[in-house]
This record gives structure tokens, sequence and C-alpha cells, in this order.
């Protein structure tokens, strides 16, 4: 069975109050959108907590999403919604966690044919692009989302959604020229 | 086309890395698209395999055991209003809370009266703050509130506690920090009190009721808009937008609260 | 039944508001007020914005949700104080996060329990909130070093704080 048959199959199990299913769906999309999450908040506590958020809700209202249409940009929907209220009602001053302050992150380049600077380099440059565009840009290059999909879970039209990528990667390409940008680990490119 | 419009048609593809056969065929043969786009590739690939910190909490772990595991509580499913029913209708239970509810009065009147800071039995910490105290006071008595005007009183009383700090501050703290408390006293109106103020359920007040809440509310903002309003003729220059904005919030607030006692 | 529930509730609410009725101004001296006013001025302003939300949540869950992330905007003041190393601070804030598991938190928690079903998704929801309250009473008290710990005003507050930790779950 193919894996959006599979997920057909556990959305309607979900809906007729199965609860295994839905953790079924917990089970794919929690790391992903988590990965998005801290992409816009940049706290890994707040993202885990609206990526819980998220789920609960989606959960509760279950009973609301059409059979047939897409899942994942629903439960992502509901994700940048949580993002969204969250940025309203809290300030944006406020001082991290202390194992969140800057450096501590725990970034990693194991895998990657980048250097641990050249990572930290995009990562900053990501985290100074204003947050609509850094929410399209990685809804679209690291969640592989169409650009249609990238509107709907961002409310706006595809025509808005593809002008936000262009922006990021423009500004992007500004900040991270090659002389600022460190090189690879390996030359091969 | 010049290399500007393939540069701009590169950075609006789907995947700038997977270039389509016009716009390759001009990269190849231009040294300095070629470079730009190597770069261009190169960050979208980085972009795609950025790694992030690991969740702290580990709640995933956490929903799955709920989602999956067996429901583990005791109490039996029984229709609540029914246990309520049988709970109160035991003649002990009335009891024992009528003897609570009057040790709250009693502890709750004893707290009003109590005696003040010049006492010696009462004797401030150095560092200890009196206003985070009576936020954080506010903050109890509103998870404590069962209902939503009783949660409005609290808000009302919230916005004056900060006007109050606000017009004690403006000779000494700077406009920043009298910005601050200006804007939070404009959440507490806009976003607490007459957003609340507007959402009240139908059925849980009579229209007397509700009357006396809002014009309660209004007499508080009323309270608050004068006081900030004479604070301001004797501060400084730079308190005074603060100041004016709690002024005109208290104001605008009252008239919202009007406007909803009259639909 | 109804006037005693009234009744209990208004002995709640006048113990509450007398409760806020803080020591006036004159106690502390402008540069004082001024000093505790700049150390405070965040977690005011994250104060204010869970006072509203518990302003605008009707809702058992909601609500309790609302007062935990009360408790933990207080929490992470607490771990800011221990990294400065201020016990007093870290004792204040200690009580007052006491106060607001206490008195807000755990009788929350118990009444919507009371009131949700146990196998319905609301109840999914509470034992999440349930889980975090403690993930972040945990975190903000196992973090504290050893040396502040052991100070008698701050020992006797992790006491207190320890003993709810069972009552919130």
């Amino acid at each position: 069975m193919c894996e959006s048959g599979d997920e057909a199959e556990w959305i309607r199990a979900a809906q007729a109050g199965d609860r295994a299913a839905f953790a079924l769906l917990v089970e794919r999309y929690w790391d992903r959108l988590y990965r998005w999450l801290y992409q816009l908040t940049r706290d890994r506590h707040a993202a885990e907590d609206l990526t819980q958020e998220t789920f609960l809700k989606a959960l509760s209202a279950l009973g609301s999403f059409r059979p047939g249409s897409n899942f994942k940009a629903w439960v992502y929907k509901i994700g940048h919604n949580n993002f969204v209220n969250q940025k309203r009602a809290e300030r944006r001053t406020r001082v991290p966690l202390p194992d969140d302050l800057p450096g501590s992150e725990g970034i990693e380049a194991e895998g990657s044919a980048e250097s641990r600077e050249a990572l930290e380099a995009v990562s900053r440059a990501v985290a100074e692009l204003p947050p609509d565009f850094r929410a399209a840009l990685m809804l679209r290059v690291e969640q592989g989302m169409p650009f249609r999909d990238v509107a709907r879970v961002l409310k706006t039209t595809e025509e808005t959604a593809r002008w936000r990528v262009f922006k990021a990667r423009q500004k992007l390409m500004q900040v991270l020229s090659p002389e600022v940008l460190p090189p690879g680990k390996s030359a091969t490119e | 086309m010049n290399c500007q419009t393939i540069q701009n048609r590169v950075l609006a593809l789907p995947d700038p890395r997977l270039l389509p056969d016009p716009l390759r065929e001009h990269v190849n043969a231009c040294p300095g698209c070629l470079a730009w786009w190597k770069q261009a590739a190169r960050i979208e690939r980085i972009l795609a395999e950025l790694p992030v910190p690991p969740a702290p909490a580990d709640k995933k772990t956490a929903l799955l055991q709920e989602l999956s595991g067996p429901v583990i509580h005791t109490v039996p499913a029984i229709e609540r209003r029914s246990f309520a029913t049988r709970f109160w209708s035991v003649p002990a239970v009335r009891t024992m809370a009528g003897l609570a509810a009057a040790v709250l009065f009693a502890v709750g009147g004893w707290l009003m009266i109590r005696p003040g800071p010049g006492s010696p039995n009462i004797q401030a910490k150095p560092s200890s703050d009196p206003f985070l105290e009576r936020i954080v006071q506010r903050d109890l008595a509103l998870a404590q509130a069962r209902t939503a005007d009783q949660r409005l009183d609290v808000l009302g009383s919230l916005a004056g506690d900060l006007s109050t700090e606000a017009q004690s501050l403006s000779k000494i703290a700077n406009p920043e920090e009298l910005r601050d408390l200006s804007g939070m006293f404009q959440k507490v109106v806009n976003d607490g009190i007459v957003e609340q103020a507007r959402k009240l359920p139908e059925h849980s007040l009579t229209q007397t009721q509700k009357k006396e809440l809002l014009n309660r509310l209004s007499q508080k903002l009323l309270d608050a808009g004068r006081q900030a309003d004479e604070a301001a003729r004797e501060s400084p220059p730079h308190a005074q937008p603060a100041l004016k904005t709690i002024s005109e919030t208290a104001r605008d607030g009252q008239t919202k609260l009007k406007a909803i006692l009259g639909a | 039944m109804l006037r005693l529930g009234s009744t209990m509730l208004i002995g709640l609410a006048l113990a509450a508001w007398a409760g806020a009725q803080a020591p006036p101004r004159a106690a502390l001296s402008a540069a004082e007020q001024l000093r505790l006013h700049r150390a405070n001025r965040l977690l005011l302003a994250d104060l204010v914005d869970r006072g509203i939300d518990l302003g605008q949540a009707s809702h058992p869950v909601d609500r309790a949700e609302a007062c935990r992330k009360t408790a933990r905007v207080l929490g992470v003041a607490l771990l800011q104080a221990a990294d400065a190393n201020d016990a007093d601070r870290v004792a204040e804030l200690g009580g007052h996060l006491e106060m607001v598991i206490r008195d807000g938190l755990v009788p929350m928690l118990d009444r919507a329990k009371r009131d949700i079903h146990p196998q319905s998704p609301d109840a999914v929801r509470l034992k999440a909130v349930q889980d975090s309250a403690v993930s972040d009473l945990d975190g903000a008290t196992s973090a504290l070093p050893a040396k502040l710990a052991e100070q008698p005003n701050i020992r006797e507050v992790l006491g207190k704080l320890g003993g709810l930790r069972d009552k919130i779950k």
C-alpha cells in the first residue's frame, strides 16, 4: 500500500475515534513539524511546546478535516496559527531559558558535506530573515512542500508564497556571498 | 535576457539546483552566472540539511504513550452532573462547605483589616517587589475566578495596578520603561477588558448585573485616566507620552464599554 | 447548593482580592522601587500577558494550560535568578511559584479532571498539561546550584514545591 493510502486509512480511523491511528500520524509528522517550528521560533522549548499544542489541537479538530485533502498542510496550518498567536501574546524580548543561549544549540555537522561554520553561517542568516519569508522558505526548501501547499499553510495566495521564497533566497544570496560563507568540508560541487 | 533576469528566474524556481534547459544554457555559457548559480545551489543544499537542536522534554514520546497506552483513569465514567448533584446533596458536605466559606470570609476580612507596613509584625524583605507580588496575585485571582464577569473584575483591577505603577514611576523611570507600562495597560484594557466584555455570554448575567459590571469597569477606567492626567501635569516631559497613552486608552475603553452596554 | 457554591466563590474572590492589596509604595524609596521594577520588567510583562490569557480562557483545559504557562514564566525567572546567584530573588520567586501552583494550577487541574470525560480528546490535552507542568517544575528546581538550594529559605520553598509535584500529577 502506498504512503498516501496508509495515511488516508489512519485519518479515517482516527476520525472514528482510534487514538492509536492518530499516534501513527503524530509519529509521521512530529519531527518534521518540530524542525520547521524551530526555524520559526529559534527556541527549542517553544518549538516543542508548539508542536505538542498543534497535535493536541489537531486531535480535537479532527472532525473538521475533510478526508482526501492535504493532511500535512492542514496540520502545519494549525502549527503556524499557534505560532502567530504565541507571537502576538508573548514579548519578543523575553530572555530564553539558559540552555538556549547562543552557542549552545548543539549544531552538529555530522553527515554533511558542509563545515560546522558554514552551517552556522546559514543558520544565522535564516534566523535574520523576516518571519514570513523564513516560514515560506523553510516550508519550500526543507519541508519540500509545493508552493500551493505553502500558500495553504500560511493562509495566503500561491503568488505571495512564491514571492516570499524568492525574496528570502535573494536576501540569503546577498548576505551569504562566497566571501562570507566559509568553504565546505569537501571541494566537490 | 540579461544576467539579472536569469538569476531572478533561478531564485523563483521550486528548486534552484534543478535548472530548466533555457536557464541552464545561459548559466553554462556565462562564467559570472555559473559562479552565482553554484553559490545559490550550495545555499539551497545547506538549507535542506540545516540541523536543529533536539527537543528538550521528549513531549513526543509522552503524547505517543498517552495515545497508544490504556486509559488509566480509575474514576468510572459517571455523567458529571449527577455526580455533582449527588456530592452536594450529602448534608456533611454542605456543612463543611459552609464552614469553609465562613473561614474564607474570616481570612479575607482579616487580610483586609490587618496592620499596614508600619507595624513591627510586617518586615519587607529588601529585594522583594510588592508590585510583582500584586501582579502575581492578580494572575492567581484570574485563575481562581470561575466566571467571565469575575475575571473581568480582576482585569479591571489589573489595569488599575498598571496605571498606578506608571504614575508612581513617572518621575524616575526612563521613557522606554514607562512606554512598556502603558503598553501593558493598553493590552489589559483592549485585549482583556473590552474584548471579554464583548464576549460576555448572553445568559450569564441579567441586564442589570451586566450594567453594574460594565459601569464598575468604566469607573475603574475613568479613575485610571484621571490619575494619569493628574500625574502628567506634574511629571517631566519624557513621561508625558506614556501617561497620555494610559489616559487615552482609559477613555477609549470607557467609550467601548458604553457601546457594549448600549448594544 | 447554588447559594453555598456562590458563597464559597465569593469567599475565594475576597481572599484573593484582599491578598492582592500589597503594602503601599511609601515603604520603598524611589530608587529601590525603580531598581525592583527594572529587575522584574520582563517578568512583569510576561505575567500581564498570562493574565490576559487567563482572562480569555473559558474551557477547563485551556485555563489549566494558561495557568501552567503562568507558573512556567515564574520558573524561567527563578532559573535566571539562580544563574545570577541571587538567593533572595530565588526565594522570592520560588514563593510566588509555589503559590501559583498550590492555589491556582493544582485546583484547576483537579477541577478539570472531574469535569472531563477520561476518553475524550480533552483528557489527552489535560494529561499533556500535567506532564508539561511537572517537567517545568522539575526544570526549575533541579537546575538550582547546590549552594543555593542549601540555603534555609530556598530549601523551605523547594520542599514545598516538591510536595506539589505529586499533586500536579
